[in-house]
């Protein structure tokens, strides 16, 4: 087990900035998760800490020592790849054994472990099948198995679940999660999805253009976004830029809300779930009349589009017994915001 | 340090490269435009300005054209008849099919001559049957060289159009199907365009082989004269400077042609934008359609058969029985016996196996790190290494040959200073120039297959350089290294233009041994050569359709 220090790192490639100025501690027993969009440097980051991209300056350091000049074989960090890398010509049993026959483990060691750690993730039995065989759910378990058998001081996840259907990625994130904390082993998690994030890490990295813009809790991330770009990253959000005297913030020139004392930004965000709505006109400040444009169930929520003027509007209401009975497209409705729900963000 | 190490290697490479390869072709160009030790166009122009030349020249674009005509017609027929339709004992057709892929041309030629030429037992069979005062067909000129072509050749539309058809996104068809399209309008809407990739790759293979065939033409060619029997006439008459005009000639009409369809090759390339649906070949509903089907592809097996028994019971004719009598009635082992038992009978057999060794050895080690090179290197030489690796793939076999003569008859710094012409090792170098690009082909699918993230995965797990090459590498590209080396094998042991060109007493070839037999009206002997290529050929060919599964192995 071993903490992550990344200091001062960047690295590009040609033109292209990759990662730029990354400087993140990660605990020891951490689930650490790097999230961002396609191509925001996180999966670069990883291949960084994994050895087999060299940054073009900065420190990385395994349980306080550097690693820049140690080669990839010899970090001890666990990788597991997006497409799961199983060495296709070798059975389940060498693929998770390949590690610890390197290590000249003696042969009934090797076989002890390669049950234990196939056990753990419920693939007793599948020893003797070949990787093609498999089921995509397998196989990520079996790539799993396969680099926690080295016992790797750092366990990076690159993106393991993103070929698994909506379904399986449920429940295999939340068996991953276990093992991995049963076993206390620093993990970085590197994912787009940010549902995964929230659901996963101890704490996030939230990348964009190759920077890394906020470092928090889930709850962090979402409940408090240092800038427009990770509030509109991690989960749905009403984002406009605003114009700003005192109090009061115009996202056009016929709306205007008024936001908390104090507040100052550039963009003006509200959770869909945060604006209240009614069918009957209401009193007070932050009243905004709409109409219902569109309408979507999603399960848990009710999502609506109200037009607000000119502007659009994403309001959610939870899905509870005869919640929606009354709301239809095109129906006349009123938008409560409090001004504590507002946020006013840098860009 | 590695840089030098680096810059060393592929300096000895491109060495090897140019000196087998461009040098020699430059050196036939060099040769062609010389006259009395000076620069000159004159074989061009006396070329050019006889009709009869310019005929030879129309003769091998024709043969090339109709190559591909009847060769398109026949294998797509069939790759249709077989994979688009539903039957019964697929399997067996499709590998029967693939048959004459495994044969040596020359092979082929001698057993369709005893089938099928003026005194051939299918032909002296039907004028006996029909009661004939005159035999029913010739089997020479164009029609006897077409009809060989096809019999060799139809393969490469068949396995591409197959592959073709195997690989059909199902929900395309059903989504034009859906949309009111009737059969015709899928096929002409949907199925060429999916095929016409394979159409146009297996055009441009079937019309190279087309234009620069010798055995069909030289054997069976009558009257029909084309360009690689030319070219053979004049270096056998000593008039290299002719031969090498030749060579330019038909390498710039050949080239031209190929040029032509991978411009249209470029123009029809698609990529689906997703995974398509699995495609489910059709079911036949009228009993009387599968019943046709049926007897066409037991008839067409059988004529695929027929020779290859014609030659397995051929080897076992007595020696000088079957020379006035329609069927053969004496058999021994007594051409086996010959062969294994008297030394100058099993030396060209001989020589045949260390040749096409040899020329498989050279073409792994030059092979090897230039497919690495191409396939996973960012060298700036890495574009020239494909050009010149893929060069000899447009040049026909006789090409080859007047080029290394040209090449290698002076002492040159590519030859270390020797003279190489008349020598053993001469033939062994033109088999390894004709079948570098087979092997470099092979072998980059099979790097292909190496993704790197193996290669990063063994790492990460702690492997050594050393130990990832072992376990992992290896593994993964020894079934490319095999069957690339077994395929230049097969195509070397029983190779007759170039040999025929370049043999001398020290290592005349089994192809060259059959041939003499022939005109020695030692047919028996002849056969029995061709039955142990034929055996020896197809046991290896089983054992690379073994090794590498068509279509590639699936990782993870």
């Amino acid at each position: 087990m071993g903490n992550v220090t990344l200091r001062d790192i960047y690295k590009s490639f040609g033109k292209v900035e990759a990662c730029s100025a990354i400087n993140i501690n990660i605990n020891t027993g951490e689930f650490f998760t790097f999230l961002g969009p396609s191509g925001c440097g996180k999966t670069t980051m990883l291949r960084i800490i994994a050895g087999f991209v060299e940054p073009d300056s900065g420190h990385i350091e395994i349980s306080d020592q550097s690693v820049n000049h140690i080669p990839a074989e010899n970090r001890k960090v666990g990788l597991v790849f997006q497409n799961y890398a199983l060495f296709p010509f070798m059975t389940v049993y060498e693929n998770v054994a390949y590690s610890l026959k390197i290590k000249k483990m003696a042969i009934d060691a090797i076989d002890t472990k390669v049950k234990t750690y196939l056990e753990m993730v419920k693939l007793s039995g599948y020893e003797k099948r070949i990787i093609s065989e498999l089921s995509g759910g397998e196989q990520q378990r079996v790539a799993l198995a396969r680099s926690l058998a080295m016992e790797p001081s750092v366990l990076l996840l690159d993106e393991p679940l993103s070929n698994l259907d909506a379904k399986l990625r449920v429940s295999m994130r939340q068996e991953m999660k276990s093992i991995i904390k049963k076993l206390r082993i620093t993990t970085i998690f590197v994912t787009h999805d940010q549902t995964e994030a929230l659901a996963l890490s101890d704490r996030i990295a939230v990348f964009n253009k190759g920077k890394c813009l906020q470092i928090g809790t889930p709850e962090e991330i979402y409940n408090r976004p240092s800038n427009a770009f990770v509030a509109e990253f991690v989960g749905e959000i009403n984002l406009w830029p605003v114009r700003l005297e005192g109090i009061k913030a115009h996202i056009t020139d016929r709306i205007t809300l008024e936001v908390p004392h104090g507040s100052s930004g550039d963009y003006l965000c509200i959770r869909p779930q945060d604006i209240e709505i009614h069918t009957t006109p209401q009193s007070g400040n932050n009243i905004l009349e709409g109409t219902i444009l569109n309408y979507h169930l999603t399960g848990l929520f009710h999502q609506y589009e109200i037009a607000v003027d000119n502007a659009l509007f994403k309001v959610s209401r939870i899905n509870t017994v005869g919640s929606s009975d009354s709301l239809l497209i095109d129906d006349k409705v009123y938008l409560a915001i409090t001004p504590k729900v507002i946020k006013l963000l840098p860009q | 340090m590695k840089k030098l190490k680096s810059i060393a290697f592929i300096g000895i490479l491109l060495w090897c490269l140019i000196g087998t390869i461009l040098f020699p072709a430059f050196r036939t160009l060099q040769v062609s435009m010389t006259a009395e030790q000076r620069l000159s166009l004159i074989h061009y122009t006396d070329f050019l300005k006889n009709t009869i030349n310019l005929e030879t020249l129309f003769h091998s674009v024709t043969l090339g054209i109709l190559t591909v005509l009847f060769c398109g017609i026949v294998g797509t027929s069939l790759a249709f008849l077989v994979h688009y339709y539903e039957m019964p004992y697929q399997k067996f057709f499709d590998k029967i099919l693939l048959l004459p892929i495994m044969l040596p041309g020359l092979i082929i030629v001698f057993a369709f001559v005893q089938l099928y030429g003026e005194s051939g037992i299918i032909t002296q069979s039907i004028k006996i049957l029909l009661n004939l005062n005159e035999i029913p067909f010739r089997f020479k000129g164009l029609a006897g060289i077409l009809f060989v072509h096809t019999y060799t050749q139809y393969v490469y539309f068949y396995l591409n159009v197959s592959i073709g058809i195997r690989h059909l996104d199902q929900s395309v068809i059903e989504a034009s199907r859906n949309m009111g399209a009737s059969k015709w309008v899928v096929f002409k809407t949907i199925l060429l365009p999916f095929l016409k990739p394979a159409l146009i790759a297996s055009s441009i293979v079937t019309f190279m082989s087309g234009i620069g065939s010798f055995s069909a033409p030289s054997i069976i060619g009558g009257s029909y004269r084309v360009m690689t029997v030319q070219i053979l006439m004049s270096k056998a008459n000593n008039y290299m400077s002719v031969a090498a005009m030749q060579v330019v000639l038909l390498s710039i009409v050949s080239l031209s042609f190929l040029w032509v369809l991978k411009q249209y090759e470029k123009r029809i390339q698609y990529q689906s934008s997703v995974r398509g649906a699995l495609f489910k070949p059709l079911k036949l509903k009228k009993a009387s359609h599968k019943w046709l089907q049926y007897i066409i592809l037991c008839v067409l097996c059988l004529l695929i058969l027929l020779p290859v028994v014609m030659i397995l019971v051929g080897s076992f004719i007595s020696p000088g029985s079957w020379m006035v009598e329609i069927f053969p009635s004496k058999f021994s082992w007594d051409n086996y016996v010959k062969i294994f038992m008297k030394s100058r009978a099993f030396a060209p057999f001989k020589n045949s196996i260390i040749m096409a060794l040899i020329a498989s050895l050279m073409t792994l080690l030059i092979g090897l790190p230039s497919s690495a090179i191409i396939e996973k290197s960012n060298y700036r030489s890495k574009g020239l290494i494909e050009f010149l690796v893929m060069l000899p793939w447009t040049m026909p076999s006789s090409a080859i040959a007047i080029n290394t003569i040209n090449a290698y008859n002076k002492a040159s710094v590519f030859s270390f200073n020797q003279i190489w012409v008349g020598s053993y090792m001469l033939l062994p170098i033109a088999y390894f120039i004709s079948a570098l690009p087979i092997m470099v082909r092979t072998l980059n699918v099979a790097m292909n297959g190496l993704n790197d993230t193996y290669i990063e995965a063994s790492r990460s797990l702690g492997a050594k350089k050393l130990w990832t090459f072992r376990h992992v590498i290896v593994p993964i590209i020894s079934p490319g290294i095999i069957a690339g080396f077994l395929l230049v094998f097969i195509r070397s042991i029983g190779e007759y233009t170039m040999s025929a060109f370049l043999y001398t007493v020290s290592n005349k070839p089994i192809s060259i041994a059959m041939v003499n037999s022939i005109f020695e009206y030692d047919i028996g002997l002849a056969m029995t050569y061709g039955a142990l290529l034929v055996i020896v050929s197809t046991l290896l060919s089983s054992f690379v359709y073994w090794l590498v599964p068509q279509g590639g192995k699936t990782n993870a």
